[in-house]
């Protein structure tokens, strides 16, 4: 073990010694320029910055990517809390027609030139109880009064205000606009919305490489990749994966709408977990305080209520007339003429019964402080009391039946989505996470990528040079 | 001899921190210069060798010496087989069972996911690589150390490997550990197959067969990318192992440390594998479409 022949050991060392030298060198000059790429140096932060306006509070942090046909294109820079706003789909009756999305925020303004010869628009939001839209043919004034109900002052204009192709204000036709009406103003159509809240998303897109991903000309200018129609939609996969944006770019027509700043529109979104929430929240909620129906489900729900509610009308009716003629029977303990004359004494305990049991199953069915599952789950008309009640009955089994099996769907729709969301999130969420976060190094990479195949010729030649005995 | 020893103690001791740093610095960059340049050229070195070394390739493979090759190659063959086949057969056994438990507890809605996803990552990707890490383990240093270790066994033995040497001590390794490997992952994928399609439970993987799952195009692809990636892994074992260790052998020559070059080699042969071949896997990796990468 000891050094008998030191020379050569020495020699050695002191060789691997000078490559040791080297390769650190390298090694710390690669990650100095890995490190500079990687914090945005050499370029990589070019990009435009855009603006989207998402509903609520969009669960994106800064960095949150976005992403078009599964390429980084851009990542979000900023969330912005949530504040509420006018957010309205513009439409210039043009050939063709385009359509875009403004938003308008207290004290906001925009301008819209359908054609230059009709004159601008300008939609203006006062306050969060009053807007304005200007055109040539005068002001007309949008004042909220209730909830999704605006009326309509006319008197600074010549014209009548055109709401779903038609004049309002005349001919008993109200002055008012509500949700998804269309206000035609010349050549601009307005789809109007009710105030909600709205969180201002900031992106930085990098148009090199939208343009390298959507396969156009690299001198093809923003207004165009970008065009009015261009979407942007969250892209989380119910959850299961990092929040992240999906682009949609429209290209084509310049926007017409000259607002202060770059906004993309947010395109529709479908949220299985909440539509589902949202059913068994409606279906499971008292009549009385349920909300007036909005999707096809709740006007389901609405129509049985509503049937439910003719049942316990009628069979109030009929408790009625019962109870008169048990009244009738039991004039002067049962035993009075016409008492006898109108029934027996089993025919009147049948009665009496008959009577208790029809007002516990109507005011169980007229209690609209229970919901809609808690009202038709009825033991009690299992007796049945008339046959207009048993008929009833066998009805309302059917439809126990058809809603019990509806909600075990629904109900068990919800342990799916619990289960894919709780059980694959720590998995696949962290998986496409550092998936993603691979795409993302491995795209910046470009730069560290070259320096790091210098490094590895530097570090081959000076394998080489030991080879063959320079040092 | 106490007191010297003592003395000795504390002159090292009564050594200044400027001193040890620096020796400590140098020692530092001495190991880097030999992990990132010395090895490689090794390697570069061991592979000029071998293929300069055809002309004893031929003589092994010529029909007066092929019996003889033959029985050397089947020998050891065999001896690598059996020296590793009840840890895979574990190995298997324990991937199977474990993803099929996963499998049962997250339900039929995600089952799918599993196996068109999960499985054949397993089989394509994890698997090789596992196997890679057990092979550098238990055959690459095991070789490392034999090979580097062997001078100095008999007096008159010779620390220089002639050409015909080389060949006799390198090739049965190489076309052992090739055939191994691929056995191997044969055995772990079978096992991780069968494991996971019977949810993990004793009863049903005696019972079930898993040859549906095997006639699968997508299993079949799967499993030819794992079984050629964890052949290319033997191979490289044995490669990386053989090449430190003669290099070790010869390096004794000068007659210093050769104990200590003997630990590195072992150990430095399982790092540099799993470095080679996990820089293969994400070559490999690069290769595979959206949505796995």
């Amino acid at each position: 073990m000891t050094a008998t022949g030191s020379a050569p050991s020495d020699r050695r060392d002191r060789s691997n010694l000078i490559a040791g030298a080297v390769v650190l060198i390298l090694i710390a000059a690669a990650a100095a320029v890995g490190i500079i790429a990687l914090r945005g140096g050499f370029g990589r932060n070019r990009g435009a910055s855009y603006s989207v306006y998402l509903p609520g509070v969009p669960q994106l942090g800064s960095g949150a990517e976005l992403l078009f046909q599964s390429e980084h294109v851009g990542e979000v820079m900023r969330t912005d809390p949530p504040r509420i706003g006018l957010q309205l789909l513009v439409t210039a009756v043009t050939v063709p027609e385009v359509t875009e999305t403004i938003m308008l925020f207290p004290g906001d303004s925009v301008r819209l030139a359908a054609l230059p010869e009709t004159g601008l628009v300008t939609i203006a939001l006062r306050a969060l109880d009053a807007v304005t839209i200007q055109s040539s043919s005068g002001i007309y004034t949008l004042n909220r009064r209730a909830t999704n109900l605006w009326l309509v002052d006319a008197s600074g204009s010549q014209e009548r205000l055109v709401v779903n192709g038609q004049a309002i204000g005349v001919r008993g036709r109200p002055g008012e606009v509500r949700t998804g009406d269309l206000i035609g103003i010349g050549r601009v159509r307005i789809e109007w919305q009710d105030l909600s809240d709205y969180s201002r998303v900031s992106l930085r897109i990098a148009l090199a490489k939208l343009r390298k991903a959507a396969g156009v000309s690299d001198t093809t200018s923003p207004r165009f990749l970008l065009g009015s129609r261009s979407s942007i939609a969250m892209a989380n996969a119910f959850g299961l994966g990092k929040p992240a944006l999906r682009l949609e770019p429209s290209f084509g027509r310049a926007a017409f709408a000259m607002g202060p700043d770059s906004v993309i529109a947010a395109a529709p979104t479908v949220d299985l977990e909440r539509t589902v929430q949202g059913m068994l929240s409606y279906l499971n909620s008292p009549a009385a305080v349920r909300r007036e129906p909005a999707t096809r489900f709740e006007r389901v729900v609405s129509d049985l209520n509503r049937s439910l509610d003719q049942i316990a009308e009628l069979g109030g009716r009929i408790e009625t007339i019962l109870a008169r003629a048990d009244a009738v029977s039991r004039e002067q303990g049962g035993q009075g003429m016409v008492g006898r004359l109108v029934l027996d004494t089993v025919a009147r305990r049948d009665l009496n019964s008959a009577v208790r049991q029809l007002s516990t199953v109507t005011a169980s069915i007229a209690d609209t402080s229970r919901s809609l599952l808690a009202r038709l789950k009825l033991d009690t008309l299992e007796a049945g009391v008339t046959r207009a009640i048993a008929t009833a009955d066998v009805t309302l089994k059917r439809a126990d039946s058809v809603l019990g099996k509806a909600g075990v769907v629904v109900d068990s729709l919800r342990p799916i989505v619990a289960t894919v969301r709780d059980s694959l999130a720590p998995l696949l969420g962290n998986a496409n996470g550092l998936f993603n976060q691979g795409n993302t190094v491995a795209k910046g990479l470009r730069v560290p990528l070259g320096a790091a195949l210098i490094s590895l010729v530097g570090l081959s030649v000076t394998g080489i040079l030991k080879l063959i005995g320079v040092f | 001899m106490g007191a010297s020893a003592v003395g000795v103690g504390r002159e090292r001791a009564r050594e200044p921190l400027r001193v040890r740093g620096r020796n400590w610095l140098r020692g530092f960059v001495t190991r880097v210069g030999h992990l990132w340049v010395e090895n490689p050229a090794d390697l570069v070195r061991f592979s000029a060798r071998l293929l300069g070394a055809w002309r004893s390739v031929l003589l092994d493979l010529s029909p007066r010496q092929l019996g003889r090759t033959l029985w050397r190659f089947i020998a050891q063959t065999g001896r690598t087989f059996l020296r590793g086949v009840f840890e895979v057969l574990g190995l298997g056994l324990a991937i199977g069972f474990g993803v099929g438990a996963v499998a049962r507890a997250v339900g039929p809605a995600l089952q799918p996911l599993f196996a068109s996803i999960i499985v054949a990552v397993l089989l394509r990707d994890a698997i090789p690589l596992i196997l890679v890490v057990f092979l550098a383990g238990r055959m690459g240093g095991s070789i490392a150390a034999r090979l580097g270790g062997y001078f100095g066994q008999r007096p008159g033995d010779s620390p220089l490997v002639s050409d015909r040497d080389l060949t006799q001590l390198v090739l049965p390794h190489l076309v052992a550990g090739t055939l191994t490997a691929g056995v191997f992952y044969g055995l772990a994928a079978y096992f991780t197959v069968t494991g996971y399609l019977t949810f993990g439970e004793v009863q049903r993987f005696l019972a079930d067969s898993p040859d549906w799952y095997f006639a699968l195009d997508s299993t079949r692809s799967a499993l030819g990318i794992g079984l050629v990636k964890s052949m290319l892994f033997g191979t490289i074992v044995v490669y990386v192992a053989a090449a430190y260790g003669i290099q070790v052998r010869e390096r004794a020559e000068a007659g210093v440390r050769r104990s200590v070059d003997v630990q590195d080699a072992v150990w430095e042969t399982s790092a540099t594998v799993i470095l080679l071949a996990t820089g293969l896997s994400v070559l490999f990796w690069l290769t595979v479409e959206a949505p796995l990468r």
